[in-house]
C-alpha cells in the first residue's frame, strides 16, 4: 500500500529531528520518503512469533572500575568554538 | 489544609551518586568548584565517535539504594536511550533506563505526627546527569563538568495524602542514601533534586484525578513545601471554577513556590525510548545481590524505632540521634556494652548538652567521646548533680580535662554520709521552729528546711534524700 | 619495475628492510601520485605533507641506527574522514563538520601510529556513512580510478580510490551496509567488514551503533591480514569489544581449504544480478571446486527483507547518533538566540538531503506509534535472519555471493532515486545486521573493464576462513 505523508507530516517529523526544511525540500521529501515508508511496510509480511532480537553482542556485563582519570584540557573542550567561550563556558546568546 | 480537596501526589527523586569517576567515563565526578568544562571528555561532552562504558560502583550503588527501598530487583536489564534536544545535553539524548529499571515494586515505612504510612516505590532507575546552563544578561553559559554523573532516579506511587507525608519522606530518603554512603545529597550542590506530580481530587472520591500537573527541577525540601502550598491554591481555584487544571509541565522562576506553566511542545516530547546499542546488556547475579545486600546497614526508620524500644529512649531524641551516620556512630561507641540505665540519660545528654557545646564552643583536642559516658555515669550514680555535670562537661570540652579532676578539683562529690547529712537537718530544724511547725501541718512547706538543708550542703547531696530525712525528721 | 607507490604493504617493507627503499621516498612516490590524481579523482578531504614526510624520515632515521620498528613502520595509508584524529580535520563528508578539528584520536589511529604507520590524508565519504557512491559528499565526489565516468562506490569511496591509484598503500574504511566492500569491488581492491566487536569503534563518527565496524581496504590478502593483526582487539573504550585472542591471519591465511563446504546463496544469483557478475561468481565457484571444495546451495529466505530491516534500525540508530550535531559545541553553527531555532536552523543548514532524509525516516520508526511497527518489528526481522544465516553455517564453512549486484554505476545514474540506490546494497546490508565478517575481492571484470568483486562471508570471529579462501583463490588465478 502506497504510503501517504504530506508536506505537513514532513514538517512535524522535521520539527520533531529539529531540522530545518523549507517548504521546497518538504515537497520534495514528502515524495521519497512515502516510497521509502512503503518500502519498509514489506516488513509486515514477515511472521516473526516468538522472535526476539536482544543485542547485536553476545557479551554481558562490560563495566569500568570506578577510578578517575584525566579530562580533556579546558582549551581542547573549547578548540571548535574559541570565539565564544567565557572564563572557560560555552557561551550561546539564549531567551530559554 | 483543611479542605473540600484531598492531595493526591507522587514524587521522583534525584541523587548523585558518590562515585570517583563519572557514569559512562573515567572523568573525575567531584566537579563542585572546579573551572568550568575542566572535567570533560569526548564521551561526556557528546563528541562524535566517543562511547559509553558503564562505572560498575555507580550500579553497585543504584541496586543497592534498591534493596534499602525494598524493591525486586531485576536481574536481567540495559540501558536506553532517552531522546530529546537540549543545550545542556550533549549527545541529544540521555542513558537511561526504560523498560527494565534495575529496582521496581518497592516501598518504605516513614513517619508523621499522624503515625507511621507506607509509600510505594514504583521504581529506581540509573542515569546519567546533564551539563549546567547559566543564565545572565541574555545570555547562557554552559559548563559540562556535570554532564554524565550518574544519577539514580526514585519514583514513587502517588500516595501521598498531605505535605508533611512528602517533607518526612524526602527526609528520610536523603538519610538513607547518606547512611549508605550511596551520595552525600547535598541539596545546596544540586546532589539531590525533587520532580512533584500533584493533582487533587474532592475528599471522599477514590479514583485518581483525571490530570497531573508536574514541576520539575526543585532544588529543596523547603522548595517543594512552598510549590506544594501554591499548587494547592492554585488547583483548587481552578477546580472550584468547576474546571480541570491543565494538564502540564510546570517550572519555577524563582525560590518562592510560584510555578508557571510551560506549555511548549516539549511537554508532549516523544522521548524514542529505544535500547542502548553500544552497552552491552547487563545480568545482575544472585550473587552480586547478596554481596551489596552484605554492605547494608540499619537504616533510619529501624534504627529509631530500635532505640525506642530497646533503650527506651524517647522519640524525639531519637530522632535527633539518628540524623546522620557520624552522629549515630558516635552514639552508638558511646553506648557500647553500657546499662539501660545509662543509655538512655547518655542519649539525653548527647542530643542536648552535647550538641549545644558542638554547636557553640570550640572542642578541645583532649577531649574524648568516653567523658562524657563518665559525666553521665556520675549522674546516673548520684555521684555528682545534674547542675554540677553541665559545667564539668563544659569545662572537659572546652579544656579537656579529665571529668574526675575537676569534680575533685571543685569539690562536686555529692555528699553521700547520711550521717553528715543528719547532723546538717538536725541543725537546720533546730534553727527553724516555725517552719518545721508550717511543714508539719503541710509536707510542702517541707521544701522550705530543705532549701536551707541544701544551703548548708552547698548544693552536694542529693536533693532526694534530703528531703526524705527532713520529712523523717520533723514527723517524729 | 613498480613504482613506489605501487608497492604492496609486505613489498614495501622486504624493500625497507633490504635497504633498498626508504620511507621517505615511498612516502613522496604517493604524495606525487596524489598531486597528479586528485585533480580527478577527489579521493582525499585532506592532504598531510609535511607531517608525513617528517614521520617519515624519523623512521628512517630509526630504522638507519638498527632501533626497532613497529609492524608497518614508514607505511603510508589513509583513513576515512570518519576516524577522529587530532590535528588533521575530521568531516565524515558532511558539511556539519566542515572544520572540525577532533580534540581526540580515535584507537585505530592510535594502534597504527604505535605500529610506526604514517597517515598521509584523510578520505571522502558519502556523509556519516549515508551512501553507496560517494556522491552525497559535501566536499566534491570522488572518482573511481579504474574509469572516472563512473562511481568508485561508498560509503567509503575515496579509500577505495586511494588505494586502488596508489594515494597510500592502504585505508581504513569503515563498513555498516558494505560501505567498505562496495568500494572494494567497485574498485578492484580488497575490503574486509570484520565481525562487530573485533576491532575498537572508539573514534570513529557512528552512522549504526550496532552496525558500525572499522575494517582495512588493501590492494592483496596479505596486506589485509597483516593491518587486521594490528587494528584488531578489546578496548576499554569500547564496551562492543571482544576479549578473545587475535589469530596471527598473516598465518592462518595459509591454511588449505581442501575439503572445506562453500555455500553459494541461492536468493543471491537470481534476477537483478549483472549477467558478468552472475558469471564471475560462477567461476569462482568452479575454481574453488576444483580446488578441493564440496559447493552447496543454502536458502537465507528473510534476505528479501533484509533490506527493509537493515534500514530501519540503522538509520534509527543513526538518527540517535546523530542528534549530537546540534551546532552547541562544534560543527556549524546558527546565529539564532533562541536556542531551539539555533539548533534547528544549525541542522538545516549542516546536514545535506540524504542526511536528512535518513534522520526524519529514523526519527519517524521511533516515534510513538510507530517504533512498533517498525523499529521494533525489524529488529524481530534482524532475529530471523540471524537465525538463519546461523542455520546456514552449520552446513558450510563460509558463503560466497557477488559483492554488489552490478559493476560501478556511472556517476550521477541513480542520484534521483534513493530507493534505488539503497536496494543496490541487497548482498551487503544483510550482513552487518548479523555482525558476522565478509570480504570482497576481485574476482574478475566485467564487458567495460570494470571490476567485479567476489563477497566471502565467514562465521562470527572466523576471519581466518575468509583469509585462506581469499587466499586460496588468488594463489591459483593464472
Amino acid at each position: 500500500m502506497k504510503k501517504n505523508i504530506t508536506v505537513d507530516d514532513v514538517k512535524k517529523i522535521a520539527s520533531l529531528a529539529h531540522i530545518n526544511v523549507n517548504d521546497e525540500e518538504a515537497q520534495k521529501y514528502a515524495q521519497q520518503i512515502a516510497a521509502i515508508l512503503s518500502y519498509i511496510e514489506k516488513l509486515d509480511e514477515v511472521d516473526t512469533t516468538g522472535i526476539e532480537f536482544k543485542s547485536q553482542t553476545d557479551l554481558k556485563n562490560v563495566f569500568r572500575e570506578d577510578i578517575a582519570k584525566n579530562s580533556l584540557k579546558q582549551e581542547d573542550v573549547l578548540k571548535n568554538r574559541k570565539e565564544r567561550s567565557k572564563g572557560g563556558s560555552l557561551v550561546i546568546s539564549s531567551v530559554l | 489544609m483543611d479542605s473540600n480537596y484531598e492531595l493526591i501526589i507522587g514524587l521522583e527523586v534525584h541523587v548523585q551518586s558518590k562515585t570517583k569517576s563519572k557514569m559512562f567515563c573515567s572523568c573525575d565526578a567531584n566537579y563542585f568548584n572546579a573551572a568550568p568544562n575542566s572535567h570533560v571528555c569526548p564521551v561526556c561532552f557528546g563528541l562524535p565517535g566517543a562511547l559509553p562504558v558503564p562505572n560498575k560502583r555507580a550500579i553497585e550503588l543504584c541496586i543497592k539504594t534498591a534493596l534499602a527501598l525494598n524493591c525486586k530487583i531485576n536481574q536481567n536489564t540495559k540501558f536506553d536511550r532517552k531522546n530529546y534536544f537540549y543545550p545542556d545535553l550533549p549527545k541529544g539524548f540521555q542513558i537511561s533506563q526504560y523498560d527494565q529499571p534495575i529496582g521496581y515494586e518497592g516501598y518504605i515505612d516513614i513517619e508523621t505526627k499522624e503515625g507511621k504510612k507506607r509509600i510505594g516505590i514504583t521504581r529506581i532507575h540509573q542515569e546519567e546527569d546533564t551539563g549546567k546552563s547559566i543564565h545572565s544578561n541574555g545570555e547562557t553559559l554552559l559548563d559540562y563538568n556535570k554532564s554524565g554523573v550518574p544519577l539514580i532516579e526514585i519514583v514513587s506511587e502517588p500516595d501521598f495524602r498531605t505535605k508533611e507525608e512528602v517533607t518526612a519522606y524526602c527526609k528520610r530518603l536523603r538519610q538513607i542514601v547518606r547512611y549508605l554512603s550511596v551520595s552525600t545529597a547535598d541539596m545546596e550542590k544540586g546532589e539531590m533534586r525533587f520532580e512533584l506530580n500533584m493533582s487533587l481530587r474532592k475528599r471522599g472520591e477514590s479514583t485518581l484525578p483525571k490530570y497531573k500537573v508536574e514541576v520539575k527541577n526543585i532544588a529543596s525540601i523547603s522548595v517543594l513545601e512552598k510549590v506544594i502550598d501554591y499548587e494547592f491554591k492554585r488547583q483548587s481555584e481552578i477546580l472550584d471554577n468547576g474546571e480541570l487544571p491543565q494538564q502540564e509541565t510546570r517550572g519555577l522562576v524563582d525560590m518562592s513556590g510560584q510555578t508557571v506553566s510551560q506549555r511548549t511542545k516539549e511537554n508532549e516530547a516523544d522521548y524514542r525510548y529505544f535500547p542502548e546499542p553500544d552497552i552491552p546488556l547487563i545480568e545482575i547475579s544472585q550473587d552480586m545481590i547478596e554481596q551489596i545486600r552484605a554492605e547494608m546497614v540499619e537504616l533510619p526508620q529501624a534504627k529509631k524505632d530500635r532505640y525506642v524500644k530497646e533503650y527506651n529512649i524517647d522519640a524525639d531524641t531519637a530522632e535527633a540521634i539518628i540524623t546522620d551516620s557520624a552522629t549515630y556512630v558516635t552514639f552508638e561507641n558511646m553506648i557500647a556494652g553500657l546499662s539501660p540505665n545509662y543509655i538512655v540519660e547518655i542519649a539525653k545528654w548527647y542530643t542536648g548538652d552535647y550538641f549545644s557545646l558542638v554547636n557553640n564552643k570550640e572542642r578541645h583536642s583532649g577531649f574524648l567521646d568516653s567523658m562524657l559516658v563518665d559525666i553521665v555515669k556520675m549522674v546516673v550514680d548520684k555521684k555528682i548533680t545534674r547542675a554540677n555535670a553541665k559545667e564539668v562537661l563544659e569545662i572537659s570540652y572546652t579544656q579537656g580535662s579529665k571529668p574526675e579532676e575537676v569534680v575533685e578539683q571543685k569539690g562536686f562529690e555529692i555528699v553521700s554520709d547520711t550521717g553528715a547529712i543528719a547532723e546538717i537537718v538536725e541543725k537546720v530544724i533546730a534553727n527553724n521552729p516555725k517552719a518545721v511547725e508550717d511543714a508539719q501541718k503541710n509536707p510542702n512547706a517541707a521544701m522550705f528546711l530543705v532549701g536551707q538543708a541544701m544551703r548548708e550542703l552547698k548544693g552536694q547531696a542529693d536533693a532526694q534524700t534530703v528531703k526524705d530525712m527532713v520529712l523523717e525528721k520533723i514527723s517524729k | 619495475m613498480k613504482q613506489p607507490y605501487e608497492l604492496t604493504i609486505k613489498e614495501a617493507i622486504d624493500l625497507m628492510n633490504d635497504g633498498k627503499l626508504t620511507s621517505y621516498d615511498l612516502v613522496k612516490s604517493c604524495l606525487d601520485r596524489i598531486e597528479g590524481m586528485e585533480p580527478t579523482i577527489n579521493a582525499f578531504t585532506y592532504i598531510s605533507k609535511e607531517k608525513a614526510l617528517q614521520q617519515a624520515s624519523q623512521i628512517d632515521e630509526r630504522r638507519s641506527k638498527g632501533e626497532p620498528l613497529g609492524r608497518l613502520a614508514g607505511i603510508p595509508y589513509s583513513l576515512k574522514d570518519v576516524y577522529n584524529t587530532y590535528e588533521e580535520p575530521t568531516t565524515a563528508g558532511s558539511k556539519m563538520l566542515d572544520g572540525y578539528i577532533s580534540p581526540y584520536n580515535a584507537t585505530v589511529y592510535e594502534k597504527l601510529t604505535q605500529e610506526d604507520a604514517i597517515l598521509i590524508g584523510k578520505t571522502n565519504c558519502d556523509p556519516f556513512g549515508f551512501g553507496s557512491s560517494t556522491e552525497n559528499s559535501a566536499y566534491g565526489i570522488t572518482r573511481n580510478p579504474v574509469n572516472t565516468e563512473h562511481v568508485p562506490g561508498g560509503s567509503s569511496g575515496g579509500s577505495g580510490a586511494a588505494v586502488a591509484y596508489g594515494g597510500g598503500l592502504f585505508s581504513i574504511g569503515e563498513d555498516t551496509g558494505g560501505s567498505i566492500r562496495c568500494p572494494a569491488a567497485f574498485c578492484g581492491i580488497y575490503g574486509l567488514k570484520p565481525t562487530y566487536g573485533r576491532v575498537s569503534r572508539y573514534g570513529a563518527i557512528a552512522y549504526a551503533s550496532s552496525y558500525d565496524t572499522v575494517g582495512p581496504m588493501t590492494k592483496d590478502v596479505y596486506d589485509n591480514a597483516l593491518v587486521m593483526e594490528v587494528i584488531s582487539g578489546i578496548d576499554e573504550k569500547d564496551a562492543t569489544t571482544s576479549p578473545s585472542d587475535i589469530p596471527q591471519y598473516t598465518e592462518e591465511m595459509m591454511t588449505t581449504i581442501k575439503g572445506k563446504k562453500v555455500g553459494y546463496v541461492k536468493e543471491f544469483m537470481g534476477e537483478g544480478v549483472d549477467k558478468d557478475v552472475k558469471e564471475a561468481l560462477e567461476k569462482a565457484l568452479e575454481k574453488y571446486k576444483a580446488l578441493g571444495c564440496e559447493i552447496v546451495e543454502v536458502s537465507l529466505p528473510s534476505t528479501e527483507y533484509a533490506i527493509a530491516a537493515y534500514y530501519v534500525i540503522g538509520i534509527s540508530e543513526a538518527s540517535s547518533n546523530l542528534a549530537r550535531m546540534d551546532g552547541m559545541r562544534f560543527g556549524v553553527e546558527d546565529s539564532a538566540s533562541n536556542w531551539k531555532e539555533k539548533i534547528i536552523n544549525a541542522r538545516g543548514k549542516g546536514f545535506g538531503a540524504e542526511e536528512k532524509r535518513r534522520i526524519m525516516v529514523g526519527t519517524y520508526a521511533l516515534s510513538a506509534g510507530y517504533a512498533d511497527k517498525y523499529y521494533h518489528k525489524a529488529q524481530a526481522v534482524r532475529g530471523l535472519l540471524k537465525q538463519e544465516i546461523l542455520k546456514a553455517f552449520e552446513k558450510v564453512d563460509i558463503l560466497v555471493t557477488p559483492t554488489m549486484p552490478v559493476t560501478a554505476p556511472k556517476i550521477g545514474e541513480n542520484t534521483d532515486d534513493p530507493l534505488k540506490m539503497w536496494l543496490m546494497d541487497a548482498f551487503t546490508v544483510t550482513i552487518n545486521p548479523v555482525g558476522v565478517p565478509a570480504m570482497s575481492i576481485p574476482c574478475g571484470t566485467d564487458s567495460q573493464g570494470l571490476p567485479i568483486g567476489m563477497q566471502l562471508i565467514g562465521k562470527h570471529f572466523d576471519e581466518s576462513t575468509i583469509f585462506a579462501f581469499a587466499n586460496a583463490f588468488d594463489s591459483s588465478k593464472e
